[in-house]
Formats: structure tokens, sequence, C-alpha cells
């Protein structure tokens, strides 16, 4: 007992005992589900649990010609245990392949007589409810989409289709990577605008006497503590055909009629560098202030004026914190889901929506988790790039 | 640091940063009169004013019901993200640095991960758990996005600890649990207390995880708020917008006088 307490009270178990409840909180509710959720997208589970039976024996099939006979039983069998996973089962298929939910329905109905048949019936029973029975891809499809793990999601959530012949890179009608290039576009234009914007504010701040600076960051703050509903439902306001800044506009003469400022890429813009500009401007008002003032006064001393001081000798050193700021406003951006949503038209939603969209509208989760790897998978690569080669680079200049 | 030698540049700044100062505040000016119409547009001149909107608000019981839900949300929230995150913090804060660096990679997983990747995951498993849509399943969605930015910011007030006083506590012979108790918290509570201001935020103004977690029965603050913004935008959501900046302003008030609080501590401990 009392080598347990000693234990208790040496440094490093202390330290792990009092972290363990949060980590294990995480653990079961934040890492896990996501895990799992991930684990969807090379899953073959969902269309395996609707036909067990013809899995098993699906999996000893050489995928050469049409399987044999009691695998025809074994759908059979499958198809008349339930009719709501023989609907699962066409839904499924019917979203690798166009057509499928009607193969599979013809098949279920057929399949409610051939209970009791003999194999060989099952098979000429099911070919005769619809002839893709009879045809190998329809097999090959099963057959593959039945084994351990699937990469099927993963190449359709970058528009590759996967058919009898091979892959094929979609072309004209790609869906998912113009979305997954759209959401790059949209993170670096935001970012990029944070920076021009928040730039000279932080300097301001920074420089200001203190008194002064105290007001500002409390001017920054109000906005970056605000809900960014209510923040979404002014701007609203603000931009509508009916708005205040349309009637200014056109008050002024500048424009003739309202300017459609909402409810597009403009507006979803917008309303994210709003949100997102303080995240920007905090990292970076601790890089200035981090600076000597002595550096500037230096470097104005040598005969360099303002310009070519600010430059060649301020500038680098707040390198750091730019890149700090920005990685953050870039990889909050790049998730986005509520902007574009209440404030875009459709050809402005980013990935975020369409993992939501095919979790809650297109009940298609093997989809949603796909969508979702690639985004996390790319957000993984950007910040070990940033930690390996841009963070180095920075260090090198300053 | 530019002194007013270079009086044009530091001029060209100002006025560029007024310029953006008045970009972030001004959706916050039109909110207040716009929500004082007499009429039912929101345009900008208002008809006319009136506190009409403020009583349908007070009087309307989905806003009161919304208003109640996200209340209890935040308020749970906030205890268990308090109790875990804080002992998580000087859990972390006892490591070597190494181990440090890696604990908070991990808890500011939650905090840069897209949110729609969270909230459809979390809405799968607490389906499979047959917790789907209770209040329940938002409480414990909020607390893992929200326990990360207490363990931050008590980690923040730890930087400056001294850890001698824990040193001064045991040599005066009180168990480790006791120095913690009696005189690290004391010391840290400024910054206990931003990091409980930061978690009911992060609920009460949380809007992504409810959209999944949440049901017809379970609707909060934010969510009747979105619905408002995205089918008919009347008076009323700017009612309980301006509600949102008040309660976003006190926030702020009381996380500079914590900080001030903290900053005289942190003197008086190094005196």
């Amino acid at each position: 007992m009392a080598v347990f307490a000693r234990m208790l009270m040496s440094k490093g178990l202390a330290s792990i005992l009092l972290v363990a409840p949060l980590a294990l909180f995480l653990a079961v509710f934040y890492f896990y589900p996501i895990a799992a959720f991930l684990f969807r997208g090379v899953s073959t589970e969902e269309i395996t649990a609707t036909i067990p039976a013809t899995t098993v024996l699906l999996r000893e099939w050489d995928g050469e010609g049409l399987p044999p006979d009691s695998v025809f039983a074994a759908l059979v069998s499958d198809l008349n245990a339930s009719a709501q996973s023989a609907a699962i089962l066409g839904r499924r298929l019917n979203s690798l392949e166009a057509g499928m939910r009607s193969v599979v329905r013809k098949a279920t109905a057929a399949s409610r007589d051939l209970v009791a048949a003999s194999p060989e019936r099952a098979r000429e029973g099911l070919i005769n409810a619809d002839p893709k029975w009879g045809e190998p891809p329809t097999w090959q499809l099963i057959h593959r989409e039945t084994g351990t793990l699937t990469a099927t999601f993963l190449l359709a959530a970058i528009d590759i289709q996967r058919g009898a012949d091979g892959m094929e890179q979609r072309g004209e009608d790609a869906l998912f990577v113009p979305i997954f290039l759209r959401t790059l576009v949209i993170a670096v234009s935001v970012t990029l605008i944070c920076i021009c914007l928040g730039y000279p504010v932080a300097w301001v701040i920074a420089n200001a006497s203190p008194r002064a600076s105290g007001w500002l960051m409390l001017l920054l703050l109000v906005p970056f503590w605000l809900s960014i509903l209510a923040r979404t439902a002014a701007w609203v306001i603000v931009l509508q055909g009916t708005g205040p800044l349309n009637s200014l506009l056109m008050w002024l003469g500048v424009v003739d009629a309202p300017l459609q400022l909402i409810f597009n890429r403009f507006g979803v813009i917008l309303v994210m560098v709003h949100v997102l500009l303080p995240f920007l401007v905090l990292p970076l008002i601790n890089a200035i202030r981090a600076i000597p003032k002595s550096y500037f006064q230096a470097a104005s001393n040598l005969g360099a004026p303002p310009a070519s001081a600010f430059i060649r000798v301020v500038f680098p050193l707040t390198l750091s914190g730019v890149w700090a700021g920005g990685f953050i406003v870039f990889i909050l951006s790049i998730g986005y889901y509520i902007t574009p949503a209440l404030v875009g038209g459709p050809s402005d939603q980013m990935v975020s929506t369409f993992i939501a969209f095919y979790t809650n509208q297109s009940v298609n989760w093997s989809l949603a988790s796909a969508l979702s790897a690639w985004l996390l998978g790319g957000m993984l690569i950007l910040v070990a790039l940033s930690q390996r080669v841009v963070s180095p680079m920075i260090k090198k200049v300053t | 640091m530019i002194s007013s030698e270079h009086s044009s540049w530091t001029v060209l700044a100002r006025s560029f940063a007024a310029l953006v100062f008045l970009f972030l505040l001004l959706p916050l000016l039109v909110l207040v009169p716009v929500s004082l119409t007499s009429g039912t547009l929101l345009v900008l001149p208002t008809p006319g004013y009136s506190l009409r909107w403020y009583e349908d608000v007070l009087k309307n019981p989905i806003w009161i019901n919304a208003l109640w839900n996200s209340l209890v949300i935040a308020t749970i929230t906030t205890s268990v993200s308090l109790v875990l995150g804080t002992a998580a913090a000087i859990g972390i804060w006892r490591m070597s640095t190494r181990a440090r660096g890696l604990a908070i990679a991990v808890v500011s997983v939650p905090i840069v991960t897209p949110a729609v990747i969270a909230a459809v995951a979390m809405f799968i498993f607490h389906a499979g758990l047959g917790l789907g849509g209770t209040m329940s399943s938002i409480v414990i969605g909020h607390i893992t996005i929200a326990a990360p930015f207490v363990v931050i910011t008590v980690l923040a007030s730890l930087d400056v600890f001294d850890k001698r006083l824990m040193l001064a506590a045991a040599s005066l012979g009180a168990p480790p649990g006791r120095a913690i108790r009696h005189v690290m918290l004391p010391i840290i509570l400024p910054g206990i207390l931003a990091g409980a201001i930061f978690a009911f935020l992060t609920s009460f103004d949380e809007i992504v995880l409810v959209l999944f977690l949440g049901s017809p029965s379970v609707r909060t603050l934010p969510q009747e708020l979105f619905s408002g913004i995205r089918e008919q935008m009347s008076p009323t959501v700017t009612v309980v917008a301006n509600f949102l900046i008040v309660v976003a302003t006190a926030a702020i008030i009381a996380l500079e006088m914590l900080r001030r609080r903290g900053a005289d501590r942190y003197l008086q401990a190094n005196k």
C-alpha cells in the first residue's frame, strides 16, 4: 500500500492520472467516432451485411465467368431474409452503377418463388427475372464490393469511376475535383485578403500607446467573440438589394441598379474574411511587438528611407507572425460550412457542404466518409509541409 | 515604433486600419437600429422606432425555449470541461517538454478539424449508442470542442506560475493534492475562469454540431437563428443578434478583468 502511494505521488504517474479523464473522454467521444466514420469510406460492411451468405461464397469465387449455382441460391435466400436489406443492397449497388436498383428489385421479387428451388433453378430464375444476372460484370461488381476493403468510394470522391473495363477519370461531368479546387481557391483568397487587411491593423495596434491599443483590441475582440450567426445576419441586412450599402452606392451614383452582393462568391468571401480576420491579427500583433524598436532606428540611422527600412528589415521579421496567422485562417476556412450555406449560392458551396449533403439528404455515408478523408488528408499534408518546409525557410529568412 | 518623422506612413497605415475597423464594426452598428424598427422590413433608415420586436421575442416560447436549452447545455458543458480541462492542463504542465508538445497537439485537433466532419461522425456514433437527438448528445459533442479551450487557457496561466511555490508547499509537508488545491489553484484561478468563459461561449454559440446532433424537440438559440436567417429574416433575428452582442461584450470585459487580476497575482508572486 505504501509502495502504491509513493507511485501515485511520483511525478509521471500523477501527470498521467490528471490527463487520463480528458484523454479517455476525447478518445471515446471524439477520436473513435471520427476514426470509425473514416473507416466507413473503405469498409464493405454496408453491403456484406445485406447478403451475408452470398458474401461468404463469393469470396471463394475466382471472378471468372459466372459464379457457381450455389451463389445464386445463397443470393435468393439472402434477398428473402429481409426486404429492408434487399432495398439497402439495391440502393448501394445503384450508387455504383446506375440501373442496379431495378435489377436487385426484380431479383428480390423473383426470389420469393425460388426459396425452395434447387441451385440450378435459382440461377435460371434470377436470369429470367433480369438478364443482367447472367452477365459476368454484374457479379464482378458485387464480388469487388463484398471484399474485405474497397477503394471505390475514395476513388469516386476524386471522380475516378471504376467500371468493368478498369478505372476512368471523369472529365466533363467531374463532380468533386472542381469542388475541392473551389474550396482551395476560396480558402486561399480569404487568407490573402486577411493578410492584406490585417497587417496594417496589427501594425497600428502593436505601435499604439498602451491605452489606445487597449481600446483597439476591444474593437477587434467584440466581433471576434460575437456569434458567427449574429454577424452573418448583420451582413445579410447590409448587403441585401435594399440594404444600406446598395442605397449608398445608388445615392452616390456609382451604380444605377442594386448590385448582387450576397448569395454569391463575393458575399461568402466577405463574411469569411470578417469572421477570420482577428485570427490573423492577434498572432501578428505579438510578432510585431517582439521586434526591438531599435532595429528600425538603426536602419534609418544607416540611411535607409522608411519604406526600405520597413521592407528590408522589419517586414522579414514579421513573416513568422504572418505565416502563423495566415496558416490558422487557411486551415479554419478550408472546413467552412455555415457561411457558404447562409450567404453562398449553389456554386459557392465547399467540400463540407457535400459531406453534410451525403450524410443527411442523400444517405451515402461511405461517400461522405471518403470526401472527409480527402479533406482531412489534404489538411494533414499541408500541416506537415508547413512544419517541415516553410517554417525552416522562414527561420532562415529572419 | 514609427515616430512622427515618418508621419506620412503612419497616417496612411492608420487611415487604412480605420477603414478595416469600420468593416469589422459596421455590421454590428447596423443591428441595433434595425432591431428597433417599427416596421416589418429590415431596411435603414427605419420608418420609426419601437420595441415591438423585443416584445415579440420575449413573448415567443420558441425563442425562450431555445435560449433555455442553450443555457442548460452551455452550463453543463462548461462544468464538465472545466474539471476535465483543468486537471489535464495541470498534468500536461508537469510533463517533459516533448510530451507536453505532443499533448498540446492532440488537444488542438478538435479546434482545427472541420466541424462538419466531427458533427457527421458523432451523429452516426451517437445514433448507434441510442443518444440520437438528445440533449446529452449535444453536451457530449460540445465538451469535446470546449474542453481543449480550457486546457489551452489554463496552460497559458500555468506558464507564468512559479514552480518553486509547489516545492515550498511540499517542503512544508503538504501532499501534492493539497498543494494543488491550496497553492496552485488560487493562483491560476483567473486562467481557469477565463477557460470557463471560453468554454461557455464555445457551447453557447455552437451551430454545426447542433445541426446534426439536435432534434426538433431540442433546439438551441444558434439553431433558431440559423433557421431565421435561412428561411425568413425578420427583425426578431436582429433582436437576438443584439442580445448576443451584449453577451460577447460581457465576456470580453470579464476576460479583461481576469487578465488584469492574473497579471497582478503574477507580479505579487514574483515580488
